[in-house]
């Protein structure tokens, strides 16, 4: 088929669909530190960005505000009523932290599961289609963020920190159904559950938790917070609400829906959770790095030994 | 000087799609359908229209990557569609004659090729699933509405732009 081969247009459109194929399946998997023309780009028209989106929230923020106006009256009576509790409750947390600060002093424990560090972020963009669901904060590496850092809203858990450049940061809601990380997760009750908060459903508008054993007492209303287990979350970052319990198709394990406590389509300020407590893959990274340090050294001393022996 | 103003024309609204028009998207106000703002891809066919393919396909492939780079992660996934778009897009000049009725026939059917491709590719490498059912109606619907109208209130300051541009073009 000489004819069909000699047609450049063709040959071009084919030549076009292999690169595609190529660069997509090149550029497919996680990349938490992208290459430093993609960080450049992406700083840059960060900045852009900011200068766009601050004075636009405000004034949605004004709009938002006349709507709630409405509602003002009967929210400012509700809130009195349980301003009275939560004054007691405060009390009751303050006596206990000091109880447990005393008690971890005994124990000669400084940082517990639960103990972080909280970074305040801005967003400054998101993804227009809703396909990938991700917003750009404008804190990067030069602020100390890492990728894979949990990320919440003063609601509650939003997501993690799926990569980073320098001056801003691309953090994954919890509602991308290709999300690559699960959150290990605790349901609070009689006695601590487990599960894994594993995928969303778009329809319920609500997070799946996982595999949950069958006779486990998971009940509707009870509350849900990370475990601090996975090694990247603290223990205790608030999730949501189990708002219904169904068994799985085998019948081995049980299904909770969550419903998430931060509004994933309004997140505006976000904090970046590190962790201060190491886990056990920091430390032995840390560790092979001092090591592959000290082999340097020494090749360099020998080097510098055998250098004087020539003279 | 038309040329790169016309080029920060369609890189303010790049920034506008993510910025301005997000905080003021439905679901933003507990409304399930999707209103993409497509400004970008719209400037895109008239600059293809009017001053050629090859055009076209520059602008769809640059602007294509930024987006890829600034709101998704694979590249590749809109850069491709972009320049696909951007080169058969100013077909439509030579099959047709040049009025209001093309133009908009010619932004509705690329964006609906453009949706569906964008769509295709993410859910071929297992990136999304949504049915393609509610994709049309929650997605592409909302969105055809939404840059129809943009393209018929830009449509006549933009096609006098581009013609200028073009005259420059032939002058040099």
């Amino acid at each position: 088929m000489p004819s069909f081969f000699s047609n450049k247009r063709l040959m071009i459109l084919m030549a076009t669909v292999i690169t595609m194929v190529v660069v997509v399946g090149l550029s497919m998997k996680e990349r938490p530190e992208p290459s430093l023309p993609e960080q450049f780009v992406r700083d840059s028209i960060g900045f852009v960005q900011s200068i766009f989106y601050k004075p636009a929230r405000a004034t949605a923020g004004f709009l938002d505000n006349l709507r709630e106006m409405r509602t003002l009256y009967r929210e400012n009576q509700k809130l009195k009523a349980n301003l009275q509790e939560h004054a007691v409750l405060a009390a009751k947390i303050k006596e206990l932290e000091e109880e447990n600060k005393q008690l971890r002093k005994l124990l000669d424990m400084d940082e517990g599961l639960n103990s972080y560090q909280l970074r305040a972020a801005e967003v400054i963009m998101r993804s227009p289609d809703r396909w990938y669901q991700q917003v750009t904060v404008n804190r990067g590496t030069k602020h100390g963020i890492r990728p894979n850092m949990a990320v919440m809203t003063s609601e509650g858990l939003v997501g993690r920190v799926k990569s980073v450049a320098q001056f801003t940061s691309v953090i994954e809601l919890l509602t991308d159904t290709n999300r690559a990380s699960n959150v290990s997760a605790i349901v609070q009750g009689n006695e601590e559950i487990f599960g894994i908060i594993e995928g969303y459903d778009v329809e319920r508008e609500a997070l799946l938790l996982q595999n949950v054993p069958i006779d486990a007492e998971l009940e509707v209303g009870q509350t849900v917070i990370t475990s601090g287990y996975g090694g990247r979350y603290p223990r205790g970052l608030f999730i949501g609400e189990v708002i219904e319990v169904i068994a799985d198709q085998y019948g081995l394990t049980k299904t909770g829906l969550i419903q998430p406590a931060a509004n994933f389509y309004k997140v505006d300020f976000v904090y970046i959770v590190e962790r201060t407590l190491f886990s056990l893959e920091d430390i032995l990274e840390d560790e092979a790095e001092q090591r592959r340090l000290e082999e340097e050294e020494a090749a360099e001393t020998d080097e510098d030994e055998q250098g004087g022996t020539d003279e | 000087m038309t040329h790169f103003l016309f080029i920060i024309t369609i890189f303010l609204l790049f920034v506008v799609e993510g910025t301005i028009v997000q905080v003021f998207s439905p679901d933003r106000w507990d409304i399930s359908i999707f209103m993409i703002p497509r400004f970008v891809v719209v400037l895109l066919i008239f600059a293809a229209l009017f001053l050629g393919r090859r055009h076209g396909l520059l602008l769809g492939l640059i602007f294509g990557l930024l987006y890829d780079l600034v709101y998704g992660g694979v590249i590749g996934v809109y850069a491709f569609p972009m320049g696909l778009i951007g080169y058969f897009s100013g077909l439509s000049f030579k099959l047709f004659q040049q009025n209001i009725f093309v133009i908009l026939f010619t932004v509705l059917v690329s964006l609906v090729a453009y949706e569906f491709m964008v769509y295709g590719i993410l859910t071929l490498i297992n990136f999304v699933q949504m049915d393609i059912y509610s994709f049309f109606f929650q997605k592409v619907i909302p969105t055809l509405i939404l840059n129809i109208i943009f393209a018929i209130l830009i449509a006549y300051p933009v096609r006098n732009i581009l013609l200028q541009m073009k005259l420059e073009d032939e002058e040099r």
